[in-house]
């Protein structure tokens, strides 16, 4: 939308405006969706971003519209996206052939259709295209202020506006804050919205390595006994993404070990799917545990992406899932606007939490059953092995990429 | 925004239910409180009154603009806590808001600053406000009607407020009478469901679509619309199916 096509009066911008507190690739998502459907919006970013540049994200078809809408695709280099022809899912299970795949989706007879089931991106890229389109976009005020609480009412506006606290002591009055300040969210505890957190003691090593054999494509993933490992492609056809899941012990193990022992670690665990592990780049740890909000709503305060629902990260749909939230927020404050309802409300907040419970539910169930399925216990995997086996049959096989590509919630 | 009492010896307004909801106090606008029913009513209102506008004044409803109301004047008869008034003056219009509860007043009065709407409120009767001769583009009575003394006499002052150079626009909301209306919009909603504060309606004096049209129509309100207004299990209540509890209506006020 260029400035002229706007209402050059404004006069729609009253009460106290929309706040986006957290400076991450789901509060900048938020931001350029909202500024698009031309809501003025400020957000508020750390002083001390954290920046990791090792991460990548996986995008589905239902977030790379959501993406294309708001112009991030097309701002993006040609070749930030790299497309995933097809998903491999295996375990470590004794069977006659341990290299085949119990699970694919397959699509690169289409590859040249642009038939991608997927994309990975890096962070990084992403990150700093979108903060460079939240800085020249004339609906956006982005604040370097660290954001230290909330309060439900504001002492001077009461049922009109609840409050951010700066950490200089400054009350801020909002008609809506949208909380995307990630999977520690300070707001959430500042509004005492009660979490479920699974702490299954497992970390997660993330890193970038080089591949004897090319990619093609492939988005690759096995379950092993200490929780999954997953290859994603990269630009380069013969560099992947790894996350691998494993013991917090494992894992602390593996993080002191030099690059060559890392690398037979990995070729072990990788079956030499793409041939050896010649190089490592920077490893990084953290800890793995899915948090979900029982209710991610409260008084003018709204909790999206990883603050509501941060989701084992086996299946890569963190970012999905955060964008589909981005999508039906900003539907719903558009239908409000045209009605002239207070963009804050109860009622508003209360109804979009309830329409995001389906997807939600369904995807943290799924991505925590797999993690456990496979993580624990030799009978368990046995059982989820014979489980992927049936998974293989076309029914359950596209259920599960409609719910992974977004496109059974989304509409 | 004046506050102060003004001249109220009319015959519209009823002391016992003025001082019921003076009583009720000023907690119009938690969303959560004993006013909920009314704040889940206001999409649909709202819907329901931009829908008419633009059948009826075409040419001055601007669509594409996110204040499609502006440049039309609206008086909201019984404005309350002013939970019908916010939306329109967020959509641009002109509101005047006036109600006979101070309490009420009052409580539009600091929510409208708060919230930064520009809209005026005024503790005045409907026929007094007519005889200052101020008119509208749109008058509306939203769950007024069944609260009023002498419905005819303020079906007149409804009429008297709408402008003279074009056909204004009437816009009611109010409760059918019969028995489940009774059962349900009186006795469930106030003492069962909590939706309402219980007392807050007489069901004696709600209102079958008509009757209210007969009335209107002697009153000079040709109404030529009447929409249900349903309960929903998802967003409250929804637009639309028979008038049986809950009910809208819109007519062209004749020009004398």
């Amino acid at each position: 939308m260029t400035k002229s096509d706007r209402d050059t009066t404004k006069a729609a911008d009253f009460g106290h405006g929309i706040h986006i507190v957290g400076g991450g690739l789901t509060g900048y998502a938020a931001a350029l969706a909202l500024a698009e459907a031309d809501f003025p919006v400020t957000v508020y970013q750390s002083r001390t971003p954290n920046k990791d540049t090792l991460r990548t994200t996986t995008i589905n078809p239902s977030a790379y519209d959501m993406l294309k809408d708001i112009g991030v695709i097309a701002a993006l280099p040609a070749d930030a996206l790299t497309p995933i022809y097809q998903i491999m899912v295996t375990d470590d299970a004794d069977r006659d052939n341990t290299h085949d795949p119990v699970m694919t989706w397959d699509n690169s007879a289409q590859a040249n259709q642009g038939a991608a089931l997927a994309w990975v991106i890096g962070n990084a890229v992403l990150s700093d295209m979108m903060e460079a389109m939240l800085a020249t976009h004339d609906r956006i005020t982005v604040c370097q202020t660290d954001i230290t609480g909330y309060q439900s009412r504001h002492p001077d506006y009461h049922h009109a506006a609840a409050a951010l606290m700066t950490a200089d002591d400054r009350l801020i009055p909002a008609s809506l804050i949208i909380a995307a300040d990630g999977r520690n969210s300070k707001l959430r505890q500042a509004a005492d919205i009660r979490v479920i957190t699974r702490n299954l003691g497992q970390s997660a090593i993330v890193s970038t390595v080089t591949m004897t054999e090319p990619h093609r494509h492939i988005a690759w993933q096995k379950f092993l006994a200490g929780g999954p490992i997953a290859l994603m492609p990269m630009p380069d056809m013969h560099m992947a993404s790894l996350v691998w899941s494993m013991t917090n012990e494992d894992a602390e193990r593996l993080m002191k070990v030099n690059d060559e022992r890392f690398a037979i670690a990995l070729d072990d665990a990788t079956d030499l799917t793409f041939g050896r592990i010649t190089d490592i780049g920077v490893r990084q740890a953290f800890a793995v545990i899915p948090t979900h909000a029982l209710w991610p709503v409260a008084q003018r305060l709204v909790l999206i992406g990883d603050a509501a629902h941060a989701i084992n990260p086996l299946a890569g749909q963190g970012y999905n899932l955060a964008l589909a939230d981005v999508k039906a927020l900003a539907r719903m404050l558009m239908a409000a606007r045209r009605d002239g309802m207070d963009i804050g409300s109860r009622q508003l907040l209360h109804r979009y939490a309830f329409s995001r419970t389906p997807e939600i539910a369904t995807m943290t169930l799924a991505t925590d059953g797999l993690n456990m399925l496979f993580s624990f216990g030799k009978r368990r995997r046995r059982l989820a092995g014979m489980g992927m086996a049936l998974a293989n049959l076309q029914g359950i096989k596209s259920f599960a990429l409609h719910v992974a590509s977004g496109r059974l919630f989304g509409r | 925004m004046a506050n102060t009492k003004e001249n109220n010896n009319d015959a519209t307004t009823d002391p016992d239910e003025i001082a019921r909801f003076d009583k009720i106090g000023a907690d119009w606008w938690d969303e959560a409180g004993i006013f909920r029913a009314l704040h889940r009513l206001t999409p649909v209102r709202m819907r329901y009154i931009k829908h008419h506008l633009a059948r009826l004044r075409p040419d001055s409803i601007t669509r594409k603009s996110s204040t499609p109301l502006a440049g039309i004047s609206v008086v909201d008869i019984g404005c309350g806590g002013g939970l019908l008034a916010e939306p329109l003056a967020r959509l641009g219009a002109n509101v005047t808001g006036i109600d006979m509860s101070e309490v009420a007043i009052d409580a539009a009065s600091a929510h409208a600053k708060a919230a930064r709407l520009p809209i005026t409120y005024r503790l005045i009767s409907a026929e007094n406000l007519a005889s200052e001769g101020a008119r509208f583009d749109l008058v509306i009575a939203s769950e007024v009607i069944e609260h009023v003394a002498d419905r005819g006499a303020f079906l007149t002052a409804m009429a008297s407020l709408g402008r003279r150079d074009i056909p204004a626009i009437a816009i009611i909301t109010t409760i059918s009478r019969n028995m489940i209306a009774t059962v349900l919009a009186k006795y469930a909603a106030e003492y069962l469901l909590r939706l309402a504060p219980p007392g807050a309606h007489d069901a004696a004096k709600f209102i079958t679509p008509k009757t209210l049209r007969r009335e209107a129509k002697a009153a000079g309100i040709n109404i030529d619309d009447i929409t249900g207004i349903r309960p929903s299990l998802l967003s409250g209540f929804a637009l639309g199916g028979p008038p049986v509890i809950n009910y809208a209506a819109t007519g062209l006020i004749e020009p004398e």
